[in-house]
């Protein structure tokens, strides 16, 4: 039933938006418009894999909405990223910070590697890229957030 | 998992309980269908491709005309600026769609709105130590404010919503604020709060919805004056303005207010959940229904159709065709009806939101939530779409419904 998915699942797809988005208001909205498009797709969606539809589709219209952010930001910077670090502990507040400075892609892997808790399979498959691309987008994430990490001790 | 593993997954775990479920405004669309997308049920009603457009000429429903003149109405949709600077106001600046979710303040309202921005780089740099708006005749600063959003352009100049501290996402502390020629800049009126904002096509009227701690108010202002003119509690979710008449929908109905603006406007008798600014009146659509509604300058109607009719997308850029969709058995087909003609054709590819790129040529994106939908570029007048991909020509219906 897609009502049930819509009650299990809907949280879970704003929380993943907004880890890749960083804005609440965007986040939900990018969810909205993927349980929208799975509504209409319902028939066609085995229940089993429904999850990871959504998932990609999660990550499609971030990024599409990161593009025209980015466009908009480059003329009017008062539209800069809210500020997030009060929103956590102050000790992880400039982790999230780098997370979020992270190049789109490596983001895209640290989020669906250490939240969704995805293999480098799942997570090429979501991200349409091969598991070679998931592991050398992950090396050089990992290796930027441990520069600063080492920094910061 | 080392250390850094460890802290990855725990601040993302913590981020992303920032998002309490309880908070989540989430719409469920099996059970609460959005107002100008199709709902499951609705895939049953129609038979055939044959889908006629019945016009029943001289319908009215008991809206009395004042009279009023034909003066023609522009589109309701956004504003989108040129970088050459089509407005006499916007030589140097031009404005980009971006949505901004202002429901996030007042259920049930949503407007887009466009950014203002400046294409020149020398000037970027200022909009992020105070709140911008670049016109022809330069920037106009607006110290002290949490942001500038900028409305519409009209004749009179370019209207502007200003925030104060409060700022946020959404339109708290707002100065309603008209930048007009050589940049001067009058204040309309101030809100606490407002949500649904609609400014008439002549830049005489400005409607929006006042929140705060009350109930929703629709407030009728004028500009001139910065006067109310006139409020109903309630909220709307469009607008749709024809000579000396403003049509405020709510979703379930309609209210039309004409010029002198007194009395408490006349309900239609008749749903409508959508409505758009069109030469010579107004078109209105009931997706529950699925009736299309013609109306005069007057907000009188003058046709109406029930053939399970959805809004699909915005009107062309000069208000005669107006897209649509419908259901065709079991599939969903999208086209474009001609006001002019009172015809619908239908297209050859499905596609929602058709991007306008002229009079009669418009760009088709395949519904879908892959990466690469297909594309056409479809020109009305022949029929025709070709498909971006391999440049195949694709004919479209002829046009039905005579």
């Amino acid at each position: 039933m897609f009502t049930d998915f819509f009650h299990d699942s809907g949280t879970q797809l704003v929380r993943l938006a907004y880890l890749l988005l960083g804005e609440r208001g965007d986040a939900e909205d990018v969810a909205q418009d993927v349980l929208e498009q799975l509504y209409r797709r319902w028939a066609d969606v085995r229940p089993d894999t429904a999850m990871s539809y959504a998932r990609t589709a999660v990550v499609n219209r971030s990024r599409s909405l990161l593009r025209r952010r980015a466009v908009a930001r480059r003329f009017a910077p008062r539209l800069a990223r809210p500020e997030q670090a009060d929103l956590v502990p102050v000790e992880d507040g400039w982790l999230w910070n780098l997370v979020q400075d992270l190049p789109r892609r490596q983001r895209e892997v640290v989020v669906l590697r250490y939240w969704c808790d995805l293999g480098e399979a799942e997570i090429a498959r979501v991200l349409n890229i091969s598991a070679g691309t998931v592991k050398s987008s992950a090396h050089r994430a990992h290796a930027r957030l441990e520069a600063a990490l080492k920094g910061e001790q | 998992m080392d250390e850094l593993d460890r802290r990855l997954a725990n601040v993302l775990t913590k981020v992303g309980e920032r998002i309490d479920p309880a908070t989540v405004r989430l719409r469920n669309p099996a059970t609460e269908p959005e107002p100008g997308r199709r709902s499951r049920p609705w895939l049953v009603a129609m038979t055939s491709a044959a889908a006629v457009v019945v016009v029943v000429a001289g319908l009215t429903l008991g809206i009395r005309s004042n009279g009023g003149g034909g003066q023609p109405a522009a589109p309701a949709v956004t504003t989108q600026g040129t970088v050459d600077g089509a407005h006499p106001l916007w030589t140097l600046g031009v404005s980009e769609t971006y949505s901004q979710t202002f429901d996030k303040l007042v259920p049930g309202g949503r407007i887009t709105a466009p950014v203002p921005r400046t294409v020149d780089p020398e000037l970027a740099p200022e909009l992020a130590k105070q709140p911008t708006l670049v016109t022809g005749a330069g920037p106009v600063r607006f110290p002290g404010a949490a942001a500038v959003h900028l409305l519409e352009r009209r004749d009179n100049g370019v209207f502007v919503a200003v925030t104060g501290a409060k700022g946020g996402d959404g339109l708290f502390d707002v100065d309603f604020v008209l930048v007009g020629a050589g940049n001067s800049r009058r204040t309309i009126l101030h809100a606490a709060q407002a949500g649904s904002v609609a400014i008439s096509p002549n830049g005489t009227m400005l409607a929006f919805t006042s929140g705060g701690a009350g109930e929703p108010t629709v407030k009728l202002v004028d500009v001139s004056s910065g006067r109310v003119v006139h409020q109903l509690a309630g909220r709307f979710t469009q607008a749709a303005w024809a000579s000396d008449t403003a049509l405020l929908l709510s979703g379930k109905s309609a209210v039309a207010w004409r010029a002198p603006w007194t009395g408490g406007g006349e309900r239609t008798p008749v749903p409508m959940g959508q409505a758009m600014s069109v030469p010579g009146g107004m078109v209105a659509l009931d997706d529950t229904s699925g009736c299309l509604f013609k109306l005069d300058g007057n907000a009188t109607i003058t046709m109406a159709d029930c053939n399970g009719w959805k809004l699909g997308g915005q009107v062309s850029p000069d208000g005669r065709l107006v897209p649509l969709e419908w259901a065709n058995g079991s599939t969903t087909q999208h086209g474009v009806l001609d006001l002019d003609r009172n015809q619908v054709r239908s297209w050859p590819v499905p596609g929602l939101n058709p991007s306008w790129l002229g009079p009669t040529e418009v760009l088709l994106t395949e519904d879908t939530v892959q990466d690469a939908p297909r594309t056409a570029r479809c020109d009305v007048t022949a029929g025709t779409c070709v498909l971006a991909e391999d440049d195949s020509v694709l004919n479209g219906a002829d046009w039905i419904g005579r």
